[in-house]
């Protein structure tokens, strides 16, 4: 009888846990978490000052706040989080008892039994079963973070792209504008019989190209803005970007990416819990087995009007093998577990590896590009003009170089493009979510 | 030496006989007032503002000689030269004794000269006398008539001026780049006694021509049709300093063509001239005939007389059109008959930093042009802007000069300067408006 009722009370003890306060405790966590992995300011989880962030133009930082507090898959991220919890939660419970009670009338006489019984295996395996439960927990909350981490770089690619699918637009535009111009000209020249038809239709030709681009730039600047749109987790919303927030090269620290990327890992961190929860779950699982359907209680009986009280004891008897399986079972899931980790160490090492030396060449590039090859169409632009000026060239000449200079920052916005994405894969994997192997540079056109 | 009175005689006869020869010659190929025996002979150097009164080379200068035992020396040294064609636009130019081109090498019919050639430059070179009679191994070319002068070296011509008239000299030695860099120059030879009237004013121009993109700063030889900077002495107006006269005035303009490759009908406003000499001889007074332009063609030299008796400030330019534009340029739309303005206007929309760049392409002056260039640059008259550069200066005729004074412009006389027709001029004489 004492057996069962310190076996009740400890029970009690344990149903005493609360999901709210677990539930509380690891948002809480997870939002301090986020907070220094993603260089951003303190998320603001009210969804509607985060709409109303959305009526001005908005900043790659600004959309990354907005999205935690607006995604579904932030939202979601949390609330995977809950559900953690409420697992966590339950790892302290013990299953209720079980009351019994059998009446019997046997010819005159009612027979009465009446069993309470509680169920060993939880009560028995409790501390064990919570140290796997705070492993897996630990896996969810490394989860939860990554899913926001990669989240938040989702949204800062698909800010990138939208600022630059609006730049080509612009250069679309200017090329439109610059084209229109010079067929206006032409045809004032071929009306005054200055140009012939030929060269009219090379001016027609080029207007109508630009004019095309200028249609699909366009279009690939809105829907740029959608998916960003749709990323901010605002499907709705006209989403305006702030154009002060320039695509430039941006200033990482590279050194030692390899490593740093390997010690911040939140994959990693969540295999390693999952092994953890997995090598918990095989040394559990013998045990578990054993006690699967075990139980002790108390029995009271009257019968023939007698009346008599005791203790039972139910226990499953391992004739079949049952408990064999079971480890076998928890100790190759917790080989699997291994061997994931060991596949995602490897690709973390590789992916900052192979960063490392895509961005040092989009650098280089950009560098070229944004030191020489831009400028030195802007240079050539400017000495067109003088030539112009000069009456050495004409109008058309003009056009050419203006041509060959907005090519030359098209090329350059491509570049800038590019090294962004880049340098925000790093930052990803910096902050703990390995990249998507498909995040480079889009082309523009 | 020990000469016997027969074998001077036979040395003087001989001598005399092959002055004679040579006087025969040179007649027939040029123009001599000497005898054979002086032209066998030594006679003394010429002394200008004695023996001639010296020419004016305007923008350019006179060579410098000193006589060693009665022979005329004189040293070029070729070399490359900063050169500036007018104020904005300076080139890095071949000439000779620091100037483009080359002074003028100025002497006396009769006079022995001896030139020293310095090579300064980085490549061969050689110096042609360009008209002159003299023996064939003086003549210059490389290759031809002698080794060429490497750098570094100083050659020695020599010879006895047979000839009297306007000559020049230029290199002969990879004649296209080194003319075209500007190796050449007048070489004026007096006459020891003139048979006609000494001009008041002789005034000597070289022209030439050149390829200079705008915004560059060395000529390129390879140029073959399209010259851009046409120049008087190696000036373009308005840096072209002007000639004068006063009324009256027997005037000289000898014009000297060394372009590659154009020749150059030169006229002048308000005279009539006649064309006195070629560089092949006097033109005898009955072969002559009245002009108002004389083309000058590439490897030739003319000499313009006349009395300047027209006061006023008068054109003296190229005829050609384009050599009166510096740095035209001929790949641009035709415009004639569209707004120009537009065009501008246009630009604008096609570079739009051009609104910062300032405009006036097509007026003159207010956009940004290349540096070190003068495209389209032309003079600013007493009435507005003389749309001329190039081959272009002016001849000033006054009643009352200051010598070396710039008389400034003319001033007319009332009534004698093109006005806007009035209403009553046009009624008077039924001209519809």
């Amino acid at each position: 009888m004492k057996l069962f009722a310190q076996t009740l009370a400890l029970a009690l003890v344990a149903s005493c846990t609360s999901v709210a306060r677990i539930t509380e405790r690891e948002r809480d966590q997870l939002s301090r978490e986020l907070h220094a992995r993603v260089e951003t300011a303190a998320p603001d989880l009210d969804q509607a000052r985060s709409l109303a962030r959305l009526e001005r133009p908005i900043g790659r930082d600004d959309a990354v706040a907005i999205a935690l507090a607006l995604a579904p898959e932030a939202r979601e991220a949390f609330a995977a989080l809950d559900v953690a919890s409420a697992a966590r939660a339950r790892a302290e419970l013990v299953r209720n008892p079980l009351a019994q009670l059998e009446v019997l009338r046997l010819g005159g006489d009612t027979d009465v039994d009446f069993d309470l019984s509680q169920p060993l295996a939880e009560l028995l395996t409790r501390r064990a079963r919570i140290e796997r439960a705070d492993a897996q927990m630990q896996a969810e909350r490394q989860h939860a973070a990554r899913t926001l981490v990669r989240l938040a770089y989702d949204v800062r690619r698909a800010w990138l792209e939208a600022a630059a699918a609006e730049r080509a637009q612009q250069l679309a535009e200017e090329r439109f504008e610059a084209e229109a111009a010079a067929a206006r000209l032409a045809e004032e020249l071929h009306a005054a019989g200055n140009l012939v038809e030929s060269e009219l239709a090379l001016s027609r030709l080029a207007l109508a190209g630009a004019r095309e681009k200028s249609t699909a730039a366009q279009m690939r600047a809105e829907l740029a803005l959608l998916r960003l749109a749709r990323r901010l987790g605002a499907p709705d919303a006209r989403v305006e970007l702030d154009r002060s927030d320039e695509l430039g090269a941006p200033e990482l620290a590279l050194e030692s990416l390899a490593e740093s990327a390997e010690a911040s890992s939140l994959d990693l961190r969540e295999a390693e819990a999952r092994v953890d929860a997995a090598a918990r779950a095989a040394g559990l699982a013998g045990r578990e087995a054993l006690l699967e359907r075990s139980s002790v209680g108390v029995s009271a009986a009257r019968d023939d009007g007698r009346r008599g009280a005791g203790l039972t004891l139910g226990l499953a008897l391992p004739l079949f093998g049952g408990v064999d399986v079971a480890r076998a079972e928890a100790r190759a899931r917790l080989e699997l577990e291994r061997e994931r980790h060991a596949a995602l160490s490897l690709d973390v090492h590789e992916r900052a590896n192979t960063l490392l030396k895509s961005y040092l060449a989009a650098a280089e590039r950009h560098h070229t590009t944004a030191q020489e090859l831009e400028p030195a169409a802007r240079r050539f632009v400017d000495d067109t003009l003088r030539q112009y000026n000069a009456m050495q060239i004409g109008v058309f000449d003009v056009l050419e170089a203006r041509r060959m200079e907005l090519d030359a920052q098209e090329q350059l916005l491509a570049r800038a493009l590019e090294l962004n994405l880049i340098a925000a894969d790093i930052e990803e994997l910096r902050a703990g979510s390995l990249p998507q192997q498909n995040a480079l540079a889009p082309e523009l056109e | 030496m020990n000469l016997s009175r027969r074998s001077f005689l036979t040395r003087s006869t001989s001598a005399a006989l092959a002055g004679a020869a040579l006087s025969r010659a040179a007649a027939a190929r040029g123009a001599t007032t000497l005898t054979a025996a002086e032209l066998a002979g030594a006679l003394p150097p010429g002394v200008p503002n004695v023996d001639y009164r010296p020419v004016i080379t305007p923008d350019g200068a006179t060579l410098e000689f000193r006589v060693v035992d009665g022979v005329k020396v004189f040293h070029l040294v070729a070399e490359e030269v900063e050169h500036e064609f007018a104020p904005g636009m300076t080139v890095r130019a071949w000439g000779y004794n620091g100037r483009v081109h080359g002074p003028t090498i100025e002497a006396l019919e009769g006079d022995r000269v001896r030139i020293y050639v310095t090579n300064r430059l980085d490549a061969p070179t050689t110096v042609h006398w360009h008209g002159l009679i003299l023996p064939n191994g003086m003549d210059g070319i490389g290759g031809l008539t002698q080794r060429p002068i490497l750098p570094g070296e100083t050659f020695r011509y020599e010879f006895t001026l047979r000839q009297h008239g306007t000559f020049m000299y230029h290199s002969h030695h990879d004649e296209m780049t080194q003319m075209a860099l500007g190796m050449m120059g007048l070489f004026v030879i007096h006459p020891r006694r003139p048979s006609e009237p000494a001009p008041d004013r002789d005034y000597a121009y070289l022209l030439s021509e050149w390829r200079v993109e705008p915004g560059a700063r060395r000529p390129d030889p390879n140029e073959m049709s399209d010259f851009n900077v046409l120049t008087l002495n190696a000036k373009i107006a308005p840096a072209t300093s002007a000639m004068v006269a006063r009324t009256g005035e027997r005037v000289r303009i000898r014009v000297g063509n060394l372009s590659a490759m154009d020749h150059h009908p030169i006229h002048l406003h308000g005279h009539t001239f006649t064309v006195v000499e070629t560089d092949g001889g006097v033109i005898p007074p009955a072969g002559r005939w009245p002009e108002v332009s004389a083309l000058v063609p590439t490897g030739s030299t003319r000499t313009l007389e006349f009395i300047a008796d027209n006061p006023g400030d008068w054109a003296f330019h190229c005829h050609m059109t384009h050599h009166v534009m510096t740095q035209m340029s001929h790949g641009i739309p035709n415009l004639i008959g569209v707004d120009a303005s537009r065009f501008d206007e246009e630009l604008e929309r096609i570079v739009p930093r051009y609104a910062d760049m300032g405009q006036g392409a097509h007026a003159h002056g207010g956009g940004a042009i290349p540096p070190n260039s003068l495209p389209m640059v032309g003079t600013r008259g007493p009435f507005g802007y003389v749309t001329m550069s190039g081959m272009f200066t002016l001849l000033k005729v006054r009643e009352e000069l200051r010598e070396g004074v710039e008389p400034g412009w003319y001033e007319h006389p009332a009534g004698t300067v093109a006005l806007p027709a009035s209403a009553a001029d046009l009624a008077r004489d039924g001209v519809a408006h």
